[in-house]
């Protein structure tokens, strides 16, 4: 049983410490803290050791990080401050990703960096945000990432197109406002 | 014409393989919504790879430093939940032996100690008194010599309280030597002395060098201790009534 014990503790390590950039990846652009960041992927460790011998062995990043999101919604997500887009209606009309004005992706996408684009991810509504992290950046699946944030497939897909939508946005604003296009280039 | 949410499960790989080839044709033939997929594959494609890297590395240290002290408490109960019902039966076991050892040693060591309180023979006359004792004494002196006893010759008589209980002690000597009688107004069972055989009724042992025969009838005890064998002790023992006991009990305690 001990050796046992031994055993459990070395495969979820292994593991764990695999996918812990993930973990801590997507604590920060959730929490967009980092010591609230680390504070949640932390818990979200523990939590997922204490939870390892119930796993069920399918995909762990998955499962680890249906762990943190399902930590942030019911426990960090009161304590969040700062500017929000402010909610948008889950119904409403989906805009293209593709710039209306005829903007290429070449113009804006060569120009932003990481950084850039962590900060307009961190502008768009967390709902959204969290569906375009969960799948562009750690690529989990549609009923991946349902099962993370425990809502139906059909709002995955909605929180998904408008995510990236509101993400276009937000960097096409950001370019603008740092010069790297021109405003009347989209206009 | 194309469902935008549909163009998003297309780039993202979601479609069942009739959908994929439904929206595959109905692409052929629309250059915008073509675009919009492009836009929707680059913007995916850029958050790849400009996602920044996040360092780890003390973050992860303590999240190992956690799950050591999960793994500590997790020893810690299991041990103790494992061995708890052996702990548990180990600890009554113990009171149950350590009160069984204390009750036999009692049986065996404190009525000897109490023999050992019962022979520090201070005389009452010695020691303080009132006067009811002083002449209680007296008379149970003049009792003895005028009872049935006349193979003893009656050299002393006395008393003192021995653990509450007051005990006489009569110094007598027949023709064999000098024997020590207590007489005590209570039934003692005196865990050093065993049965003694063909005398059912008494019992025998040693105090220190001294055998030792006592006898008890439910309402008083008679030790008789001399430096003589068993069975001569018994035979003296049988010259001792019980109506001599009785007297002894109507002694004055205050």
């Amino acid at each position: 049983m001990l050796f046992g014990k031994r055993d459990m503790r070395e495969s979820f390590e292994r593991q764990a410490e695999k996918i812990f950039p993930s973990v801590l990846g997507t604590a920060l652009r959730l929490t967009r803290s980092r010591e609230d960041a680390e504070d949640l992927a932390q818990e979200a460790i523990v939590r997922a050791y204490d939870a390892f011998e119930r796993f069920d062995g399918t995909n762990f990043k998955a499962w680890m990080l249906r762990i943190v999101t399902n930590l942030y919604i019911n426990k960090y997500r009161q304590r969040q401050r700062g500017p929000q887009f402010g909610s948008l209606e889950e119904e409403g009309a989906i805009e293209p990703v593709s710039s209306e004005y005829e903007l290429p992706d070449r113009l804006l996408f060569d120009h932003v960096v990481g950084a850039e684009i962590e900060d307009a991810l961190g502008r768009v509504p967390e709902d959204f945000r969290m569906a375009v992290i969960l799948s562009d950046i750690e690529g989990l699946s549609y009923q991946e990432i349902a099962d993370a944030t425990s809502v139906p497939i059909g709002t995955v897909r909605s929180r998904l197109a408008r995510g990236r939508s509101m993400l276009r946005r937000s960097l096409e604003t950001y370019a603008i406002k740092e010069g790297y296009i021109k405003k009347d280039a989209v206009e | 014409m194309i469902e935008p949410i549909d163009l998003h499960a297309f780039a993202d790989g979601e479609l069942n393989s009739v959908d994929r080839t439904e929206l595959q044709a109905k692409l052929d033939a629309s250059p915008d919504a073509v675009r919009e997929l492009e836009s929707i594959r680059n913007l995916k494609a850029l958050l790849k790879r400009q996602a920044q890297e996040v360092e780890t590395r003390e973050s992860w240290k303590h999240c190992v430093g956690r799950l050591d002290e999960i793994d500590k408490a997790r020893r810690v109960e299991s041990v103790v939940g494992r061995f708890a019902p052996a702990l548990c039966g180990l600890f009554l076991f113990t009171i149950l032996v350590g009160g069984l050892v204390a009750r036999r040693h009692g049986e065996t060591s404190g009525p000897k100690e109490y023999v050992s309180r019962l022979l520090p023979f201070r005389s009452s006359s010695e020691s303080k008194q009132d006067k009811d004792e002083a002449e209680w004494l007296t008379h149970l002196f003049n009792q003895v010599r005028q009872s049935r006893i006349h193979t003893f010759h009656v050299l002393k008589v006395n008393g003192y309280i021995a653990d509450g209980i007051p005990v006489t002690r009569m110094s007598l000597r027949d023709d064999k030597g000098d024997l020590l009688v207590l007489l005590l107004p209570k039934s003692v069972d005196f865990g050093e002395l065993t049965p003694m055989a063909g005398h059912p009724e008494y019992t025998s042992g040693q105090y220190g060098q001294t055998n030792c025969v006592a006898r008890s009838n439910g309402a008083s005890t008679t030790v008789l201790l001399a430096d003589r064998p068993f069975d001569e002790l018994a035979d003296a023992m049988t010259d001792i009534p019980d109506s001599f006991v009785t007297i002894t009990s109507h002694r004055p305690v205050k």
